[in-house]
């Protein structure tokens, strides 16, 4: 139990400064949303590494934090139900154990941006925000990729770390 | 092929571009025409139109204070100032052409162009 509190303890600092790195990084194709989403890494790793529950933790508290910290409310709301559909895509693909984690990671990276374009979509109570979703779905795609091919490099170079735990 | 990727994993990938693409053309030919009106909505419920050809500066007003206000300058519109905390809407530079939206999230602000002439696909997507 302790090593399993001290292990989430890391992860969620981990997933932290990752937020605030990300936060510096400044990206702008003139549309709000596109992101790098560094954390993500660290989601699929847990995910992969240690089970389902854990991940889902992690993504959820870790989108609270770091939305007090380096956003507003509704920055909290918007991420919340981007992090909330990329986590049951992923969790869905990785159960159906048709893929390797590059196209998780992709079909996460899509859906996070889904999930935050229905959120701005009902607050504006506008359904043509929807224009932006090929761009952003273009986006998700590029970094899944990115994100998926470091995660997988992660843990096939750390994995044994997971496994000696308890 | 190794932990990571699978043949099966490029194909998903491939699709999901494939159905970005579609997407992408499928919203983008409803803007080829320029837009003539700009519609201003305040969550949700219409604040009020102008006229894109006379240029002009509009401050928008929710309960009493001035929280956006844009310009309406040669045939293009763009925020020139927000209070909101991430200025956003600001950094979406301007707009000109039907179906273009400037989008202020904080403020529940969003500034579309619409055109008077409906063509053939906004009328089936409204």
């Amino acid at each position: 139990m302790a090593r399993k509190t001290a292990f989430m303890g890391v992860f969620l600092a981990l997933a932290l400064i990752l937020s605030y790195i990300e936060s510096l990084i400044p990206i702008n194709f003139g549309i709000p949303g596109i992101k790098l989403g560094l954390t993500n890494i660290l989601i699929l790793i847990v995910l992969y590494e240690k089970g389902a529950k854990e991940a889902l933790i992690l993504s959820v508290v870790r989108v609270v934090l770091a939305g007090f910290m380096f956003s507003n409310l509704f920055g909290i709301l918007y991420s919340l139900a981007g992090c909330l559909l990329s986590f049951l895509v992923m969790f869905i693909m990785k159960k159906s154990d048709l893929f390797r984690i590059i196209a998780v990671s992709t079909a996460g990276g899509v859906a996070h941006n889904l999930g935050q374009i229905a959120v701005a979509a009902v607050v504006v109570e506008n359904i043509n925000m929807f224009i932006y979703f090929p761009v952003l779905m273009i986006s998700g795609i590029i970094t899944g990729i990115v994100i998926g091919l470091l995660a997988g490099e992660i843990i096939i170079r750390t994995g044994k770390i997971f496994d000696t735990e308890g | 092929m190794n932990k990571i990727i699978s043949k099966r994993d490029i194909i998903f990938i491939l699709i999901l571009l494939a159905i970005a693409l579609l997407f992408y053309f499928f919203a983008y030919k409803n803007i080829q025409n320029d837009g003539d009106i700009v519609k201003v909505t305040v969550n949700g419920e219409l604040y009020d139109t102008y006229p894109l050809s006379e240029d002009r500066e509009v401050d928008i007003v929710i309960s009493g204070e001035v929280k956006n206000s844009f310009e309406i300058k040669d045939n293009a519109v763009h925020m020139c100032d927000a209070d909101c905390p991430d200025k956003l809407c600001i950094k979406q530079g301007q707009i000109s052409r039907d179906g273009q939206m400037i989008v202020c999230l904080p403020n529940k602000v969003v500034i579309e162009i619409e055109s008077e002439e409906e063509d053939y696909v906004d009328s089936i997507s409204k």
